[in-house]
């Protein structure tokens, strides 16, 4: 290479013999030495590294195509390869429980809610990282952040949120004579019931899966007074606003829900909607996302995205509340030799370039753990689904008011608050029976 | 003729036969003398308890590392409060204390094993009916009977996951065939509109739908097993009670199944134990919901224990299956060891 080409490059003969060197090593070793040059750096792992990231089948596709595109980068960059496994969610806790209880499998895996906490022993503290983002960019959500967290240590970085408020089919509200979204509950009961009669009734799993069910059921019961805990970790779910929550909900369920909600797993509702059974549902943007995308026509084949809304959830007696669950990239303990590299590829991944990228090619899907990118531009880009990001700091975290520690991730888990709704939807308990049965159920986990 | 060795010549001279101890003692000096263990240990093989030891050993072996050593694994994580990625140094012995807890306060404990049961034994009971009179049909076909019983096979063969998925979108109230069809011939007879059954949405009806996936899959087993045992029942039975007078009903009760008795207990046995700690179609379906209206042993283990992480504690729902099927096992070695006699 001569001098004037070194330069251009921007680096040194030394490093140049160094870097050629190396590369030499690693085209022996069977690696490549493209990316070595690319990086224009000594690689800074052990010839043959392979990382394995674990992470979820993401509802917005071209977001897989950027992290595989990501992770291809980085591995080649870093001359490490980085091997990229995509799952159904539901079955993220069971693949981290085994690799955990045979002290091998994914170097760095996605968690969701709190997931997290309940290996907490067996995770690498990321504190450094966490903190370290913190300052650069300024804070994350406060209900990311206390996802993240256990005993005052990240176990896990805060990466993504998937924010969830209501997607509303605007023409057959307006068909059934309402004008304006519900501000209440009571008013969507109201409402509802004239939508259902029509024939598009709302909406709702209380199914055992990992994201509705819990997106729509945490807030709800918020927003008439309940809770799990209180601030000192007393289980006050047996409160008489509880049983207020549980009443209504029979009522709602009865007079203005699809009664199909009960089996339904997180892609049901988006599937009903979009061929238009119902009427409105909590979700994240995945259904606005998906006939965008495809180019779905309604009855009178105009583009379905154009009668589609996004709006807040209707308050309670105590409130307007959200929950949108937060995904955060914990490094397991056994991953050992890994675990630099493990941290470095987060890092990476948490630069304002990657991150960026993944979340605008997820097409605002996802937003952001880091408050700084609720003024992204990618909102603009995205205008329909702005509402998302304006109620995205409105949520909370799972077992609040409590903390949400290791017992709040069992809760949710075993699905212990849905099931308190499947109970009175399904009739298979009365509301003061299944109020009894969660209460039951919580003190059991909570060990009063 | 050249000279023929002293020993050689006593031997001629002397005939007899060697007893064996000292033949084997000879052939051992013979082997240590000229190092040549090799001989000894086919001389070995040749007992047959040692043989018989030897060839057991890969058996013990897989049956050791797969069937006892987790089993064990398993009742000792049940007397713990071992939880995922806990230290060992963490984890304690806690007697019976996750067993009373099941007991006592979780409240989806009782109803588990309420499903369980009903599934096992709907599901057995319907298999058990509908095997046989599938196996008497078959037992009667004569044309293309290689590719029916083939055909019958296949909810067999296919993965369990994959028809299930398919009957996932069966049960899909929306978008189910069945419901799709009942809505059209609603429509078609001007009743107006319908939304059809929830499948997986009603407890009760969602218990049975699970149920009804595995009647569909199991009846194979079931037909094949009494085909099987079909044809082993001499045909002159079915001619002498015809002699006498005996009409079809009577002779399916006094000759068939009395025929096919002990392949019955066999296949209902491993049935009861295969159906009792069925797991996939459930987890598929409906995750246990809704409102844990169809979890089994083993859907609830996996959910305590994989999603809660709570080892210890999926380790005792496990167990708890564990008597149940002990007793069916007794039942059938018993039966059989009566039936040898």
């Amino acid at each position: 290479m001569s001098d004037e080409a070194r330069k251009q490059l921007g680096i040194s003969r030394r490093d140049f013999v160094k870097t050629v060197g190396l590369a030499t090593g690693m085209a022996a070793s069977g690696l490549g030495i493209e990316g070595i040059l690319a990086a224009r750096k000594a690689p800074a792992y052990a010839p043959g590294t392979s990382l394995h990231f674990l992470l979820w089948k993401n509802f917005s596709p071209p977001a897989d195509v950027e992290i595989l595109r990501q992770g291809a980068e980085w591995g080649k960059q870093n001359n490490v390869n980085v091997r990229i496994e995509q799952i159904n969610a539901n079955d993220i806790p069971a693949r981290a429980a085994a690799a955990v209880e045979n002290n091998q499998g994914p170097d760095i895996i996605q968690f969701f809610h709190n997931w997290q906490n309940q290996y907490a022993d067996a995770l690498v503290d990321v504190t450094d990282i966490a903190s370290a983002l913190e300052s650069k960019y300024g804070g994350y959500i406060d209900y990311a952040k206390a996802h993240a967290m256990l005993n005052g240590r990240f176990n896990a970085v805060p990466h993504t949120i998937v924010p969830n408020i209501y997607v509303v089919r605007k023409s057959y509200i307006k068909a059934a004579g309402t004008t304006e979204w519900p501000k209440t509950w009571e008013e969507l009961r109201r409402e509802g019931k004239k939508w259902k009669a029509a024939g598009h009734p709302i909406g709702q799993t209380v199914g055992h899966t990992f994201g509705d069910a819990v997106d729509f059921t945490y807030p709800y019961l918020w927003s008439f007074g309940a809770a799990e805990r209180d601030e000192k970790g007393r289980v006050i779910i047996g409160s008489k606003q509880t049983l207020e929550a549980l009443k209504f909900f029979k009522a709602l369920w009865d007079d203005a829900m699809d009664p199909a909600g009960a089996g339904w797993d997180d892609s049901s509702n988006n599937r009903a909607f979009l061929s238009g059974a119902i009427a409105a549902t909590n979700n994240a943007p995945s259904i606005y996302l998906t006939a965008s995308n495809q180019v779905i026509l309604d009855d009178k084949g105009d583009p379905l995205v154009n009668d589609i809304a996004h709006v807040r959830n209707p308050a309670g007696p105590a409130g307007v509340f959200h929950y949108h669950y937060s995904q955060q990239l914990a490094i397991p303990k056994y991953s050992r030799k890994n675990i630099d590299a493990a941290k470095d590829f987060i890092r990476w991944l948490m630069d304002k370039d990657q991150l960026s990228k993944y979340l605008r090619r997820g097409q605002a899907y996802q937003a952001a753990a880091l408050k700084v990118y609720m003024k992204d531009a990618m909102w603009d880009m995205f205008p329909a689904l702005k509402p998302y990001r304006d109620h995205l700091l409105e949520g909370q975290h799972v077992g609040w008011r409590g903390a949400p520690d290791t017992k709040a991730a069992r809760v949710v888990q075993n699905y212990v608050l849905i099931d308190m709704l499947a109970n009175v939807a399904t009739g298979k308990m009365s509301p003061e029976e299944s109020l009894k049965w969660g209460e039951g159920q919580l003190k059991a986990i909570y060990g009063e | 003729m050249g000279e023929v060795p002293e020993h050689a010549t006593e031997a001629v001279a002397q005939p007899r036969l060697p007893m064996a101890a000292e033949e084997s003692d000879a052939r051992r000096l013979v082997a240590s003398r000229s190092g040549w263990r090799p001989r000894a240990a086919l001389d070995l093989l040749e007992r047959p308890v040692v043989l018989g030891y030897l060839l057991m050993l890969p058996a013990a072996f897989i049956i050791f590392s797969f069937i006892a050593y987790p089993f064990a694994w398993g009742v000792w994580m049940s007397v713990t409060n071992k939880e995922v990625g806990m230290p060992w140094s963490r984890v304690s012995f806690v007697g019976l204390r996750n067993y009373f807890y099941l007991w006592t306060k979780d409240g989806v404990f009782w109803n588990t094993v309420w499903n369980s049961f009903v599934y096992t034994g709907i599901a057995t009971v319907v298999k058990w009916v509908l095997g046989i009179w599938l196996a008497v049909l078959l037992n009667r076909v004569v044309r293309f009977q290689r590719i029916i019983r083939a055909a019958i096979l296949l909810p067999w063969i296919i993965p369990t996951v994959l028809s299930t998925i398919a009957f996932l979108w069966i049960f899909d109230p929306d978008f189910s065939v069945i419901n799709w069809t009942l809505r059209r011939f609603y429509t078609w007879m001007g009743w107006g509109y319908v939304k059809g059954p929830l499948w997986l949405a009603d407890p009760t009806l969602a218990l049975m739908s699970v149920t009804f996936v595995n009647i569909w899959r199991g009846i194979p087993f079931y037909a094949i097993a009494f085909l099987a045992g079909l044809q082993t029942i001499d045909p002159d039975l079915y001619e002498a009670a015809a002699i006498d007078g005996a009409r079809g009903w009577q002779r399916f009760w006094h000759v068939t199944l009395p025929g096919i008795k002990p392949i019955t207990v066999v296949v209902i046995v491993f049935s009861i134990i295969v159906t009792f700690s069925d797991f996939q179609i459930v987890y598929v379906l409906t995750r246990g919901g809704p409102a844990n209206s169809t979890h089994l042993f083993a859907t609830y283990a996996y959910q305590v224990a994989m999603m809660g992480a709570r080892l210890g504690l999926g380790a005792a729902i496990s167990l708890f299956m564990f008597p149940v099927l002990a007793l069916v096992i007794i039942f059938q070695v018993v039966y059989l060891r009566k039936d040898q006699r």
